[in-house]
């Protein structure tokens, strides 16, 4: 294996433990850190699949402000104590079924069209990724923002209403 | 960087390293010196001569002290935490072009990384406040985090306009950008912005509210002693001299200068702005939280973001 | 030879954790430790700290949230940045309407209170 390889396989193996972390820890504040560690991972193996923008943008809006916003959350409501084991309702079981019958599907779908293995191009860097997004992807690039509006709105909704009660 | 023997490269690791860490020592022995200074005092000058060997004995003094961890605290997040700050602060100095061949890393999106690397040093204060899951640090850290995260935005901005004039996300490219006229003066709102937003993003006064002795005990670190709080005050440090690094790297034209280029003159603007952070905290008072908060949201922001239209004006018709 | 940047990154990061934490970790050992009930006590001014309940101001939900958005917003501004320069006036108009429909967003946070802090 070279070193690449073996980053890799470390990068990959940390993204899963901290997928593992987020799934299986008691406390909340360990279920945003896995996130974290998940989301770190993503964005080193994303570097290393020649993209780096995309990468250092998970580091920034995933891993700085998303994860950021749940520690919030978690400070805000005050949980401090663990979570409850899992959920073994008729509801849960239903849920359980349907994720592995999605996740079985999604495994026989990548096995059946083989993915082609495609080089990332200079569509990684910054400067193409600009040109794409406001000429190719032009409607696109303005209907984020009309995406960011309605998040706004609604978070001032919630927020105002949490106030009052 | 390219084109050079590895134990060059290493060598030069090692050294800048080792600038960066004794530069971030001996900025609590010049906080101490100027605080006194400042106040009309002596300051600390028995140990050694002006004092210069105070920080060693602090450092071995820390080593050997008692390490509480208070009962209510979450242990493995206790000792996590007071880590991040440095660790944040050495992954960026991989980063900052000192000079033209000396630089470690120059990747064409360095920028952004260094925002992402900023963005993840401010867990410290976040996590601090849940490990230690008493009232006073709870408080503590989420005013901190509130109010890092709310610079972030106008500091992104800032240098956004920076970009923007420089047209590249490599440092390297944005220091060579400015060899005629540095962005300080080119683009003085985004200098203020940016100034202003490094003081909050470094919690130092004015801005030091998440410490605020007056108000919150210790703030987000009350429930750390010995070599753990240390580190959160050595990560200031470190945090203010790698900020005084970037300043000059976005704004001052890092390396160019009047006269010769070269390091000499990266440090010489780094320093003035390490003894400019240090002046602004014994001169200026505490802002009020409200006034802190209201700042980021209702004038920097609007403002980052006027300047940055107006900038990409006149580059198109320039 | 070449090295690449993002390993030398990823070296310093290396490098970093085990400054911070190594040294976290010899000072775990020098230091005597004298435990006992009372020194492990939170800091409560030598009162025994009862059970405590503090309600959050809704205001840092809201000013995480805002934050989360307009990190987006910034992070749009920068491969916009680079190319303002190749596309002109056609890049300008465009990132001007992503800026006021945010613009709407932003009025709209002022003007219900979003802002203010008691």
């Amino acid at each position: 294996m070279t070193l690449t390889a073996v980053i890799f396989t470390l990068f990959a193996l940390l993204g899963l433990w901290g997928a593992l972390v987020v799934l299986f820890a008691k406390r909340p504040v360990y279920n945003a850190l896995g996130l974290l560690l998940n989301f770190v991972s993503l964005a080193a193996i994303y570097i290393m699949l020649n993209a780096p923008f995309l990468g250092v943008i998970q580091i920034i809006v995933y891993s700085g402000a998303i994860v950021v916003f749940f520690l919030f959350v978690i400070m805000i409501l005050n949980l401090r104590d663990p979570l409850s084991d899992m959920d073994l309702s008729f509801k849960g079981l239903v849920a359980f079924v349907l994720m592995i019958s999605l996740l079985s599907l999604l495994g026989v779908y990548l096995y059946v069209i083989k993915l082609p293995a495609w080089k990332l191009g200079p569509e990684g860097s910054p400067g193409k990724l600009g040109e794409l997004l406001l000429r190719d992807y032009l409607i696109p690039f303005e209907l984020a923002s009309i995406l960011l509006l309605v998040a706004i709105v609604i978070a001032v909704v919630l927020g105002k209403k949490g106030e009052e009660q | 960087m390219s084109g050079q023997p590895l134990l060059i490269f290493a060598a030069k690791a090692v050294g800048i390293l080792a600038v960066v860490l004794t530069a971030a020592t001996y900025a609590t022995w010049a906080e101490r010196r100027v605080a006194a200074w400042i106040q009309d005092r002596i300051g600390p000058n028995k140990t050694g001569p002006f004092g210069l060997l105070q920080p060693i004995a602090d450092v071995l003094k820390l080593f050997f002290k008692e390490e509480i961890v208070p009962s209510p605290v979450d242990p493995l997040l206790h000792f996590i935490t007071p880590g991040i700050i440095m660790t944040g602060v050495i992954a960026a100095t991989a980063l900052i072009p000192f000079a033209e061949n000396l630089t470690l890393a120059d990747p064409p999106v360095g920028v952004l990384l260094l925002l992402g690397i900023s963005a993840l040093s401010g867990y410290s204060v976040i996590l601090a406040g849940m490990a230690s899951r008493t009232k006073y640090s709870l408080l503590g850290s989420l005013r901190a985090a509130a109010q890092v995260v709310s610079y972030e935005i106008p500091m992104a901005l800032a240098i956004a306009s920076v970009v923007l004039m420089a047209g590249s996300l490599s440092l390297v490219d944005i220091v060579k950008a400015q060899s005629h006229l540095p962005f300080a003066i080119t683009q003085p709102i985004a200098f203020i912005i940016y100034l202003i937003a490094v003081f909050a993003e470094t919690n130092r006064a004015p801005f030091d509210l998440p410490e605020a002795e007056s108000e919150l005990v210790g703030g987000y670190h009350t429930e750390y002693s010995s070599m753990r709080f240390a580190w959160f005050f050595a990560g200031e440090y470190a945090h203010v001299v790698i900020a005084s690094a970037l300043i000059t790297t976005f704004f001052l034209g890092g390396w160019y200068g009047p006269g010769p280029d070269g390091v000499w003159w990266f440090a010489i603007k780094t320093l003035f702005f390490v003894y400019f952070f240090l002046w602004v905290r014994w001169t200026y008072p505490r802002t009020r939280y409200d006034q802190l908060m209201k700042f980021a949201w209702k004038v920097l922001i609007p403002l980052g973001l006027l300047n940055i239209l107006i900038t990409a004006l006149i580059k198109i018709w320039g | 030879m070449k090295i690449n940047p993002y390993f030398v990154v990823l070296l310093m990061t290396v490098v970093g954790l085990v400054i911070a934490y190594g040294v976290l970790a010899i000072s775990m050992f020098l230091g005597k430790r004298n435990p006992y009930r009372e020194k492990l006590n939170p800091y409560e001014s030598g009162v025994k700290p009862g059970r405590w309940d503090y309600k959050a101001n809704i205001q840092y939900y809201l000013t995480a949230l805002a934050f989360l958005i307009f990190d987006i917003e910034v992070v749009f501004m920068y491969p916009w940045a680079v190319k303002v320069m190749d596309l002109k006036f056609f890049a300008f108009i465009e990132m001007l309407i992503f800026i006021l429909i945010l613009l709407v967003g932003y009025i709209y946070i002022w003007r219900k209170g979003g802002l203010e802090w008691q």
